[in-house]
Parts: C-alpha cells; sequence; structure tokens
C-alpha cells in the first residue's frame, strides 16, 4: 500500500530556514495531464493489456502549538493533508513504471514518475530513470508516510536539498548488487541528476550525483540490519565556483520479536557543505562562503502486534547558515491501525528547542486513510 | 590372456580416475516462499538440492518483509517456488530485487482445486479476500503431490541429468502421501463433521481434508480483527454449533480466543499454518502433530 504523510506545509512551525517551493508550472500542467491519465485508465484496455495497480491516499491532521510564531498559536486546527495518488505496472516483461501524484488545495503535483529495468540487464545491474526521491539516506527514498512518525524530521528538512518535498529529482540511476557472501547484501548505487535541488533560485544547468552504498545483513531469523554512506554534489550558486556536498551516514536496525511485533532502531547523520554568495558583499565584487552544516536524527519505534506502534525521536542540527545555532528536537509518537493498515491514526508530541528562542511544544493528531492493492513491506 | 587382463584393470583404473577427476556436479539451489514447498522440494530433490525457504512457521505468510538479504539469497538461486493466489505478492519484489535472469519461477498453486473462489466483483467491503480464492491449499494434504510435481518438473528442467531421481522421488512422495493420509483419516474420524472455529480464514482446505464444520471466524472478515459485537455472535454460534475446537496461528493476539475459552469451554489450539522445518519429511511431520493433537481433542 502507498501512503503519503503530510508535508510540514501549513503546520505550525518555528524558524525552518529552508525556504519552501512550489513548482508552480508543473502543478498548472498536471490537472490535464492527470485528465488524460485517468482517462486512459478508465478506457478498456485492449485485449492482453492489464490496468496498472492503483492505490490512494487522504489524511486529516489535526493540530496544536504554542509557537508564537504561528498565525495559529495556541488555538487547535484541523486541516485535510496532502492527498496521494499511486500508479504502478509493468511496461513489458523487463520493465516497470511508478507514476506518484500529490494532490493538496494548491493543486496536483507529480512528485515522482520513473521507470525501472528490473531484470535483464547482466553483473546484478539495474537502471531506474524519470522522476523519484534520490536514495540518500534510508529515510529520504521513502514516502514519508511510510514513517512510523507523522512530520519528517526536521533536522532532514533542514539539511537535505529539498527541504520539506524531499530530496527528489529527475536522474538516471545505476546500482549494482555486488558479489558477497552469505546472506550480506551489499548494493552499491550512483545517480547522474539535474541538480535543481542545489541551486533552486539561481538561472542555470549544472548536473549533479549522488552515490550510496549499502549494506545489508540478518542477525539470524529474528532481525536485520543495514548500514549505509551517501553522498551527493552539485552547484550552489554558479558552475565557476566550485561544487557543493552532502555527505550522510545511516543504520537501521529492526528485530523481529514473537507475536508478530518489533522493535526498530534507527539513526541518520548528515554533513552539508554548501557554496554560497556572501550577502554583505555588493554585487560584481561577489565572494564565496561556505556553509558548513550537520546534524543527525535517532529514533526507536515499537510495533506491538501489528496494529500498535509507539516511539521516541531525538534530533539536533546546526540551523543557521551563518552563525553557529544548533536546534534540537525531541518528540513521542504512537500510532494504532484502527482495523488493519488501510487505516491508521496517529498522534505525536514534540518538544522543539530552537537556539536562541522559547521551546515550542506541538501535539498533532492524524488519520490516513488508504485504498488499493497490498503491497510489499521494504525494510 | 595376462595382456589383456592386464589391460582391462588399466582400464577400469583410468576410468575411475576420470570419474574421480571430473566436476562435482553443483547441486540445484531452490528458494521456496514457504516452509512446505521448501520441505516439499527437499523431499523430491535429494540430495540434488540445497533449499531455503524465506517466510518461517510462525511467519504470517501475507506479510513478509521484504529484505536485501533475501534478495541476494534468491540472486544465487536456479529456482524459486511461490505459493501464488496472490498469498506471498511479496515474493515478487524479492524476485525484482535479486537481478537475476536465469531464475525459474514456479507458481505451485497451479492445478490446485481453488476453495472460496468469488464469483463477483471482490473489494475491501469483504475484508482482505484474495480474488483469485484461498491461497492456503497446502493444507489440504491431498495437494502436497501436485506441488511435488511442479517440484519435479522445475528441477527436472534445471538438472535434466538427475531427472530420473527427480521422478522417483516424486512418486515416492505420492506414495508415503497416501499412506499418511489414511492414518490422518482415520485419527480424525471422530471428529468428522464436527464443527469448528478459526482466528483466519487459512484452515478452510484443512477442514475440507477432514470434514470439520467451520461455524465461524474470530475474524469477522478476513484480515479484519474482531469487534465485542462480533465476538458476542460467535459465542452464541459456538454455543448453537457445539464447536470444541478453536484453530489460531501464533501471529494472531490470544486475548480474543481466551475469551471464547472463557465463555464457551472451546479449547484453543495454536497451530502454525506451515511446517516447522525445510527437511524432506517437515510437511508430513507438520499434520502428524496437528492431527494427533486435535485427535485428542475428538477422542
Amino acid at each position: 500500500m502507498h501512503f503519503r504523510m503530510p508535508t510540514l506545509r501549513g503546520m505550525p512551525r518555528a524558524r525552518f530556514r529552508t525556504p519552501v517551493r512550489f513548482r508552480t508550472p508543473v502543478r498548472t500542467a498536471l490537472p490535464a495531464s492527470l485528465a488524460a491519465l485517468l482517462f486512459c485508465l478508465c478506457h478498456p484496455a485492449q485485449a492482453g493489456v492489464a490496468n496498472p495497480d492503483i492505490s490512494a491516499l487522504g489524511q486529516v491532521i489535526g493540530g496544536y502549538t504554542d509557537d508564537p510564531g504561528s498565525s495559529a498559536a495556541d488555538e487547535a486546527t484541523l486541516r485535510s493533508g496532502e492527498m496521494e495518488l499511486v500508479l504502478d505496472a509493468y511496461l513489458n516483461p523487463f520493465l516497470k513504471g511508478w507514476f506518484t501524484l500529490s494532490g493538496s488545495e494548491d493543486g496536483f503535483a507529480m512528485e515522482e514518475g520513473y521507470a525501472s529495468v528490473v531484470k535483464g540487464l547482466p553483473w546484478g545491474l539495474a537502471l531506474k530513470a524519470g522522476k523519484y526521491r534520490l536514495g540518500f539516506g534510508k529515510l529520504n527514498p521513502m514516502h514519508p508516510h511510510a514513517y512510523p512518525f507523522i512530520d519528517p524530521p526536521r533536522s532532514l528538512v533542514s539539511l537535505l536539498p529539498g527541504g520539506e518535498e524531499g530530496f527528489n529529482e529527475t536522474g538516471v540511476q545505476v546500482s549494482e548488487l555486488l558479489p558477497t557472501p552469505g546472506d550480506w547484501a551489499s548494493t552499491l548505487s550512483a545517480d547522474v541528476i539535474e541538480g535543481k535541488e542545489f541551486h533552486p533560485d539561481r538561472d542555470f544547468t549544472r548536473l549533479g550525483w549522488v552515490g550510496r552504498w549499502a549494506n545489508d545483513f540478518l542477525i539470524g531469523e529474528t532481525g536485520a540490519v543495514e548500514t549505509g554512506l551517501s553522498a551527493a554534489t552539485g552547484k550552489s550558486i554558479a558552475p565557476e565556483w566550485g561544487s557543493s556536498q552532502l555527505y550522510g551516514a545511516d543504520v537501521k536496525a529492526k528485530f523481529y520479536l514473537p507475536g508478530a511485533s518489533q522493535l526498530t532502531l534507527q539513526a541518520e547523520g548528515v554533513v552539508r557543505d554548501f557554496l554560497d554568495l556572501d550577502p554583505e558583499v555588493v554585487e560584481g565584487d561577489s565572494v564565496v562562503i561556505a556553509h558548513n552544516r550537520a546534524g543527525f536524527v535517532a529514533f526507536a519505534d515499537y510495533r506491538y502486534h501489528t496494529r500498535w506502534n509507539g516511539g521516541v525521536l531525538y534530533e539536533q542540527w546546526e540551523s543557521g547558515d551563518e552563525t553557529d545555532m544548533e536546534d534540537r528536537a525531541f518528540r513521542v509518537f504512537a500510532g494504532y491501525a484502527v482495523l488493519e493498515e488501510s487505516t491508521l491514526l496517529r498522534v505525536a508530541y514534540e518538544h522543539f528547542i530552537p537556539e536562541g528562542s522559547d521551546p515550542v511544544n506541538t501535539v498533532s493528531l492524524q488519520l490516513l486513510f488508504s485504498m488499493g492493492p497490498h503491497k510489499a513491506h521494504q525494510f | 590372456m595376462e595382456h589383456v587382463h592386464t589391460m582391462k584393470k588399466l582400464g577400469a583404473l583410468l576410468f575411475s580416475s576420470a570419474l574421480a577427476a571430473a566436476p562435482v556436479a553443483a547441486k540445484i539451489k531452490v528458494a521456496a516462499s514457504l516452509t512446505d514447498l521448501a520441505s516439499i522440494a527437499s523431499y523430491v530433490g535429494g540430495g540434488e538440492v540445497e533449499v531455503f525457504s524465506i517466510a518461517k512457521a510462525n511467519s504470517n505468510p501475507h506479510f513478509v518483509e521484504v529484505l536485501p538479504s533475501y534478495m541476494i539469497k534468491v540472486s544465487r538461486v536456479d529456482v524459486y517456488l511461490k505459493a501464488g493466489l496472490a498469498l506471498d505478492q511479496w515474493a515478487d519484489a524479492i524476485i525484482e530485487g535479486s537481478r537475476n535472469n536465469k531464475l525459474a519461477v514456479i507458481d505451485c498453486s497451479a492445478g490446485v482445486e481453488v476453495l472460496e473462489k468469488p464469483s463477483g466483483k471482490v473489494d475491501a467491503s469483504m475484508g482482505d479476500v484474495h480474488p483469485q480464492g484461498n491461497p492456503h491449499y497446502w493444507l489440504d494434504p491431498a495437494n502436497g503431490p501436485l506441488i511435488a510435481e511442479h517440484v519435479r518438473e522445475a528441477l527436472s528442467k534445471a538438472d535434466p541429468a538427475h531427472a530420473a531421481l527427480f521422478a522417483a522421488n516424486a512418486k515416492k512422495f505420492r506414495e508415503e502421501s497416501d499412506r499418511k493420509i489414511a492414518a490422518w483419516n482415520g485419527l480424525m474420524a471422530p471428529l468428522k463433521g464436527s464443527a469448528v472455529v478459526t482466528y483466519h480464514s487459512s484452515w478452510v482446505y484443512f477442514a475440507k481434508a477432514y470434514g470439520l464444520r467451520i461455524v465461524g471466524y474470530v475474524e469477522p472478515f478476513p484480515g479484519i480483527p474482531p469487534t465485542a459485537k462480533h465476538l458476542q455472535e460467535l459465542v452464541d454460534r459456538i454455543k448453537a454449533g457445539k464447536a470444541k475446537v478453536l484453530i489460531q496461528e501464533p501471529y494472531y493476539g490470544d486475548s480474543d480466543p481466551r475469551f471464547l475459552e472463557r465463555q464457551t469451554g472451546i479449547k484453543v489450539y495454536r497451530f502454525t499454518p506451515s511446517c516447522v522445518g525445510t527437511g524432506a519429511g517437515d510437511y508430513f511431520r507438520h499434520f502428524d502433530a496437528m492431527t494427533e493433537a486435535l485427535a485428542k481433542a475428538g477422542g
């Protein structure tokens, strides 16, 4: 089942430094594309041609915050979050295609649209091309609905290009399942990407790169662990002024407990080494300065009998480009599948401590509902 | 004459040396979604196969998490045995992720007389209904030989040199099944026609095999946990039907079955839907254990 959790857009929040970007051209073009796509789907298929799997997700979100910077400070709020429509199917015996459309009151946007060669390539290779959430770290490539908590971690929103929308670009990925002994799975992937997320407000074109090396092991029959190293590079100011870099490391361990229960322990760290122009220098005498920021998020999630989950999350990150301000946040979260995984109730409390400001307390409630085929659960 | 004899000895020596020097044929590597399919593959393949199962006996076969470690293991196998009937859809993600272009994927449900096959529109208002019918067919031991035949065919294609061995083992499996089924039928005879309750609709093939009447499910719809109202109705149904046996998989919570036990005196049996091991006789041993336990209830 594909879900989509809400982005932070519209949620009470404080001191997010990452600017929110709307892809206006895509949003305006998409209703027509969506209508055409739905027409094609509803149109009787040719003999022997199967319709794609379709799944959809909707949500209702309630919240309360004491953030004095929020227009809804000390008020209860209720809103509909982002809706998501996912289509996937084999294109032929070797290729599979995916489309993910996200909708809100602002219109529809194509979150992902890509094709992947799933068989036929030699030497354990796989190929993916299109627009997709990039494999930087373990959390970014997942659709946020699959996180055990409501909102994406603030540290990742602040440090990764793409901010609230995730590090999501048009690219081509080659990955290799390395020959390894036993149940050790080692996957090396490299993406060449459009690179726009490195320079979202600047008018030039220059490709970027993303790489990841992931290693997975089984812990007997009772658990599994994955470790990953990621790196990305691109041009953030102008092509002639050097490159900006991102580095990441992550680890995820899951323990399968009796009675269909699970314990997940996960952590992810990011170092963001971005170049920018010094805003205090007048145009014509531009000076390039480096903004080096880092942060991490760690959480534990206990899932009881598949229907209940609860956990804690802690994150800490350098939020200011010009200063060494370090923000922290602590969350407690819980979820309950009302009947089975198609209807989820979630609640979260966050204590956010922006350095130099008063702490902000936020409570969020979420109802997620989804329809469509049950998809395999990925690690 | 002595010269001829010496030549014969020399020939024999050369032949045996050649045999010794010949590379040892690699075993066929087989992955299976379920331990039951793996166990049957072990039986049919004998010493010529290496077998493992993705789902464990106590896993819910509907929901297996796709781990990269499963993909690397499947990347090295020759044959994958799927349960089919949309039970192990997770296997497709593992197979795709394995990037194994030489893999033969066998749907072991082919040819099975499928029960509870929906005739009309299927949607989520009916719960997690499988559009192709109930997929728990391996729990009727009469379907064991059919699975063995699929395995024989797949192994023979993968290693034609041992086709005769696989055919002999499949025949032996069929014969042992016949003997075992007769014994299990004898054990279960006192329970024939008796009312039972099961947690999930995993046991319809098992019930058909032994003439058990399923008078209710703990789940009001497949995959949907019970409500208090449903449990109360089930209490009435158990009492009216005089059901003595409730079969539950260990991965479901036991509070609801225990409630029914307290209210009605029904006895709860926690059976894994699949056999515990992947060895040659484990598929049979699973039925041995279940029928012996239930026979005590009927005795």
